[in-house]
């Protein structure tokens, strides 16, 4: 390295020098290196290629040293010079007028015209406007297609020749009068009264002149409304004086003898007309109905502000107020019929006698009202058992006497902390009867824990499982007499006798009501159950027996019209019954015996030709309750039906019935069997068909048009006997858009046609 | 052994029996005690006479047919369905044992078939043009040749007959548009064309207007011609591909159809200086029939095997995908009621569809037909007419059980209530697959069974991306899948 250093030239050493010097320099010294480099870059290259930069902002200058307008930062818009301030100047120059107009005119604008679009989009565009053309056109073979589609049958060649004859009547309903002659008769004969038409046995002028009067009546007639015109105008005056009377109590003694006539024909219509007097009364309690939209009694009006203030210190405005008021709740109080009355007041329906135990009309079943009635019954004892309840607490806590006050801190404590008090549970146990109750309904409502309510099971059991011999009822009976004398005995365990008596006295009506057997429930989870072990205060307990009714009440009415449990036991029982097998009995009477009637098949005959059952092959749901397994599927069979619904099928019981509807003539008359049997298509061999043409169009046109005529008027004819069978067809329901789409259709075809019979007539 | 039949016969058995029992003394003295009782009784008691009138039972004439009272209450006849499901079932195997669309074939053409053409004003003429420029005039009902000319050098490539001028046209390779007289009963006009028009590009395909005296040619472009001109009186163009059919809409009837080699189908509209649009589709369309009796449906038969059908009015989407074809399919036509149409196959076989629906109804195919290239639908809907490569035309049933001859009123009720309990009973298993059998050819069989493999493994692919993509695929139904784009 060393020698190479040694060997480099001296002179180059001297410049890297200087090169740092100029470094180190100031800005002159910048200056001049850009010029180097400038000449540097010069030396090789095209001298167009400079780019010239500017390094500081200045505007442009002119060679005449103005700033041009526009360049500057400025607004140019301000500093612009236009025309028209040019203009300004010539303006004060006459000579120079035509020059101003000549600018004005060239500043007009002149519409040019557009650029042409270039080929290919030119086409497109043609080719699109061509194309929605060709399809509004081609869209009205739409309704025809359609029709074709979805007609019955379809006769090929479709335009057949018009083979009906025409009838006096098509005819005459057609016809147009052409000639003058036919004009002049047609407008004779339409407007006048001698022409018969053909509904009518009459002519109107013959009509008019039967039931025209004579003389005599007409004047008897008129007499008759003058007299009662005047009749009326009096009336009319009368009422307007009766109106002008400002007296107040006037009024009121119109009004209450207005009432008392209105309450005097209500008692009379109560006996004779009940269904009037109804509606009378109606209208009296309208009067409560517009009292209560007024305000007359509310206090609001500026009388009652006034006594209002007054009221403070005078005591005679205070009342007049009060009374005010007092007017306004009595009027506007709702009349309310107590349930004891509403149940007098409809009379029992006589039910039929039947054996339905649901009904409640058998003698075997409990009389109708109670069965009726029989929740608002549940509902008093259980409020009277309630009252008893609290009489025997309150009782007990007077015999007690100075633990009266220990009870009030009890049911404190109690509350407070449940388990820790002796004392409430004292009483609890004395008077314990109700919250043990409690609990244990609480128990039989949801779940299927046998403990409680046996009494009310079994009143339900008799309510809802049928009863079909004595023998059933009595020995149900004898179940609740024992299972009483058991709850009695738990009970003589638990508290006083007198208490028991009374409690299970309730019980006992309480039982009578009750009507639904809270085993065949499906159970329920328990966790909605309040089934606590605190015990709880008397004010507590009766809320939540207030609840645990309720829901008793709901779930009571839920399940009062099904059985659903023992209708599927049933169901099971049936279905497991039809699948076993059954001994098969050949016996013959008479056959090796003596005949005759009241002979029995001798033993020995039974046993030769009863072939016995053999016994039923084990079923897969022996041992599940709640299933049925269906173990008849036979797989050859499934395999000859039909799987999914098929296509233009909407439903299972459209395809079933389809396929229930029979076809041949074994089952449906002959005739019905040809007109299902049509085929949807007709040709003829050997006719040629040809496509569709403007004709077919037409005729379909027409053809619906006038099946819904005839439809309309077939509609009309059904809907209403009325001699007017003729009616306009504005008065017709409203066709649908289709009809209305062909009728179009038909208008525009026959246009030409049209307009040439109307200038005949013209003519 | 059914017990409730035993339960049954046992119980009547036992009644039987208690009746014989049941001394006649004792039912004597049981109706004197009724009568007694009718009489006591002051309310009116009806009795009923047996009333025998001999019209209800006897026949007018020695040639009537019997009557039979029937009861047609429906509780004595329990076993309705079940009697209509086994007359269902015989009348499908009826109608398959009767299955026989094959009535004849027309041969006589020295090269293979490349169009037909037919007649509306004689329903029994029938022309072919074969690929070497023969034309024939055949009488279908008597299958035979009415007369044979060479008409083109090379391929004459469509016929269409012009019922406006009652006169016969047809291109062929030599590019000539030839018209021919045809009035002729035995069809001697055909002898020399009355007119010919020497084009400058190739034609393929041919099309009158059906009222004016118009035609259309398609080949490079699509030109209209008049018939007393010797140049076109119009061009359309769109783009610089080919078109190998053409058909003029026979109801609205200004309005034209084309199908290009572009994959593209051409609507154009007689009086526009311009066409009216274009819808691309995946594969090339061979043909394209016009309903006859629904302007704005059309058909084409498509290279990709299926056939589409269109509305005029909306290219987005076929109304329809008609499958079932294993190979290209050629030609389609319409039949006279456009309720159905007949496609012919480069698989050769012939298939018939109910228009609207997307599986063929019947396919019709014989051990020595070969490729078709051309279908038509006889003009009184009876008959099909196919051509294929070799040199024969075949005529079928349109309905394959349909019975031909003089059908008596009552025959005919029959086979009318035979369709009906078929239609009836249509959905259930036995009888659907019945009526939907068909024997195929080997080939057809592979094929199909190829196509289904192939498409399921699609499915299956389609169902895999989709489930293993996190970005949403769009879902492209299944019609719209072969439709590229519509042009404007």
């Amino acid at each position: 390295m060393s020698k190479l250093k040694i060997l480099q030239p001296a002179e180059e050493n001297q410049e890297f020098l200087d090169i740092d010097e100029t470094a180190s320099n100031d800005g002159d010294d910048e200056q001049k290196h850009e010029k180097l480099l400038n000449a540097i870059a010069k030396l090789g290259k095209n001298k167009k290629m400079k780019i010239t930069q500017r390094t500081e902002p200045v505007s442009k200058i002119n060679e005449h040293a103005l700033v041009q307008i526009g360049t500057g930062e400025e607004d140019s818009k301000e500093k612009k010079v236009k025309v028209n301030d040019l203009l300004r100047v010539i303006a004060k120059k006459p000579r120079l007028g035509a020059l101003s107009k000549a600018v004005k005119k060239a500043n007009l604008r002149t519409p040019t015209l557009k650029v042409p679009l270039e080929k290919p989009q030119a086409l497109r565009v043609e080719r699109a406007a061509g194309y929605d053309k060709v399809k509004e056109e081609i869209s009205r073979w739409d309704d025809t297609v359609k029709v074709n589609r979805k007609a019955e049958q379809l006769i090929f060649p479709l335009a057949q020749p018009a083979l009906k004859i025409c009838s006096t009547k098509d005819f005459t309903s057609k016809f147009k009068p052409k000639t003058p002659l036919e004009q002049e008769i047609s407008d004779l004969l339409r407007g006048n009264k001698n022409v018969q038409s053909d509904d009518q046995e009459l002519t109107p002028a013959e009509q008019e002149a039967l039931t025209s009067m004579s003389l005599k009546e007409a004047l008897e007639r008129r007499k008759e409304l003058a007299k009662s015109r005047a009749l009326q105008s009096y009336q009319e005056a009368k009422a307007r004086r009766q109106n002008k009377i400002k007296s107040k109590t006037y009024h009121r003694l119109l009004k209450r003898e207005k009432m008392k006539n209105h309450v005097k024909e209500f008692e009379a219509l109560k006996e004779h007309n009940p269904q009037k007097a109804l509606e009378k009364l109606e209208q009296l309690d309208k009067k409560r109905i517009e009292e209560r939209m007024t305000l007359k009694h509310k206090g609001a009006g500026k009388w009652a502000k006034l006594q209002a203030i007054r009221s403070k210190y005078d005591e005679n405005a205070r009342e007049s107020l009060a009374d005010q008021l007092r007017i306004g709740k009595e009027v506007t109080r709702k009349v309310k019929k107590s349930d004891d009355e509403s149940e007098e007041d409809i009379p029992p329906i006589p039910m039929e006698k039947s054996d339905n135990p649901w009904l409640g009309g058998s003698e075997s079943s409990r009389p109708t009202n109670e069965i009726t009635s029989g929740y608002r019954k549940l509902w008093d004892t259980v409020n009277k058992s309630k009252e008893i309840k609290k009489s025997i607490n309150e009782s007990t806590i007077v015999t007690n006497g100075k633990q009266k006050k220990n009870v009030s801190e009890g049911i404190i404590k109690a509350n407070a902390k449940p388990r820790n008090t002796k004392q409430t549970v004292e009483i609890e146990d004395e008077g314990g009867d109700p919250s043990a109750s409690d609990s244990d309904d609480n128990e039989s409502i949801t779940s299927d824990s046998p403990e409680m309510p046996e009494e009310y099971s079994e009143e339900l059991s008799e309510g809802l499982v049928r009863k079909s011999t004595m023998e059933d009822f009595e020995q149900q009976d004898e179940e609740i007499k024992e299972k009483k004398t058991q709850r009695t005995q738990k009970s003589k365990r638990k508290s006083t006798e007198e208490k028991v008596s009374k409690v299970t006295k309730n019980e006992k009506e309480a039982k009578l009501i009750t009507d639904i057997d809270p085993f065949k429930f499906i159970s329920m989870s328990e966790a909605t159950v309040l089934n606590s072990s605190v015990p709880v205060t008397e004010e507590g307990n009766e809320e939540e027996e207030d609840e645990e009714l309720q829901r008793r009440m709901t779930l009571a009415e839920a399940f009062a019209d099904d059985d659903v449990i023992e209708e599927f036991k049933e169901e099971k029982k049936q279905v497991v019954n039809a699948s076993a097998p059954k001994d098969i009995d050949l016996t013959l009477p008479g056959w090796g015996e003596w005949g005759g009637s009241g002979l029995k098949i001798s033993k020995r005959k039974k046993s030769k030709f009863i072939i016995k059952a053999p016994p039923a092959p084990k079923r897969r749901d022996d041992n599940r309750a709640n299933v049925i397994i269906n173990e008849d599927k036979n797989i050859n069979m499934r395999r000859q039906q039909v799987n999914d619904l098929p296509f233009p099928f909407r439903s299972t019981a459209a395809f079933e019935s389809t396929i229930r509807a029979p076809v041949t003539s074994t089952f449906i008359p002959e005739t019905a069997v040809r007109k299902l049997a049509t085929p949807k298509v007709i040709t003829k061999i050997g006719t040629v068909i040809a496509p569709m043409t403007d004709e077919v169009l037409i005729s379909t046109a027409h053809r619906n048009i006038e099946s819904n005529d005839k439809m309309e008027l077939e509609d009309v004819k059904k809907s209403s006997k009325d001699k007017d069978k003729k009616r306009k067809r504005s008065d017709l329901p409203a066709t649908p858009p289709i009809k209305r789409k062909m009728r179009k259709n038909e208008w525009k075809i026959t246009d030409k046609p049209a307009t040439k019979s109307l200038k005949k007539i013209n003519n | 052994m059914d017990k409730d039949m035993l339960k049954k016969q046992i119980e009547n058995m036992k009644f039987q029996a208690t009746m014989e029992r049941w001394p006649l003394s004792k039912s004597i003295a049981a109706f004197q005690s009724l009568t007694m009782d009718i009489f006591n009784d002051d309310s009116k008691m009806k009795v009923r006479m047996l009333v025998r009138n001999p019209d209800d039972y006897m026949r007018e004439t020695k040639r009537d047919i019997h009557k039979l009272p029937r009861n047609y209450d429906p509780t004595l006849h329990p076993l309705e369905a079940p009697r209509e499901y086994t007359r269902a079932l015989n009348a499908v195997k009826l109608e398959r044992v009767f299955a026989l669309p094959f009535i004849g074939s027309l041969d006589g053409h020295r090269d293979g078939l490349s169009c037909l053409g037919k007649n509306p004003d004689h329903l029994s003429w029938l022309f072919s043009g074969a690929c070497d420029g023969e034309l024939k005039l055949w009488d279908v009902a008597k299958r035979r040749v009415l007369y044979t000319v060479q008409a083109h050098d090379g391929f004459v490539r469509a016929v269409a007959y012009s019922q406006e001028s009652s006169t016969l046209y047809t291109v062929g390779d030599d590019k000539l548009i030839k018209q021919w007289k045809c009035d002729a009963e035995d069809g001697s006009d055909l002898k020399a064309p009355v007119n010919t028009i020497l084009t400058s590009g190739m034609l393929t395909g041919i099309s009158p207007h059906r009222s004016k005296p118009v035609l259309a040619t398609c080949g490079e472009a699509c030109h209209l011609w008049e018939k007393s001109r010797a140049q076109p009186i119009k061009t359309f163009q769109w783009g610089v591909d080919s078109l190998q059919s053409i058909k003029f809409n026979q109801v609205e009837e200004n309005i034209l159809a084309a199908c290009g080699s572009d994959r593209s189908i051409i609507l154009y509209d007689m009086r526009e200086s311009v066409p009216l649009r274009k819808v691309v589709l995946k594969m090339r369309s061979n043909s394209i029939c016009w309903n006859p009796m629904e302007a704005f449906i059309f058909t084409a038969a498509n290279e990709d095997y299926n056939l589409y059908t269109f509305d005029m009015r909306n290219l987005t989407s076929p109304l329809n995908v008609h499958s079932d074809h294993v190979s290209a399919v050629i030609d389609v036509d319409y039949s006279p009621t456009g309720k159905e149409f007949v496609s012919a196959s480069y698989d050769k076989t012939v298939r018939l569809y109910d228009a609207r629906q997307a599986h063929s109804r019947d396919i019709y195919h014989t051990k020595r037909m070969q490729r078709l290239t051309c279908a038509a639908w006889s003009l009184d809907d009876r008959f099909i007419y196919s051509g294929s490569d070799e040199m024969n035309i075949r005529i079928w049933k349109a309905r394959a059980a349909e019975k031909l001859g003089v059908v008596k009123p009552r025959e005919r009720t029959a086979l009318q209530v035979n369709a009906k309990l078929v239609e009836k009973f249509v959905h259930h298993p036995a009888i659907k697959k019945i009526q939907r059998h068909r024997h195929v050819p080997k080939h057809v069989y592979n094929a199909r069974n190829e196509l289904r493999s192939g498409r399921i493994a699609a499915r299956r692919k389609d169902y895999n991306v989709r489930t293993h993509t996190k970005r949403q695929l769009p879902v492209i139904p299944e019609k719209t899948k072969a439709i590229v784009s519509e042009q404007q």
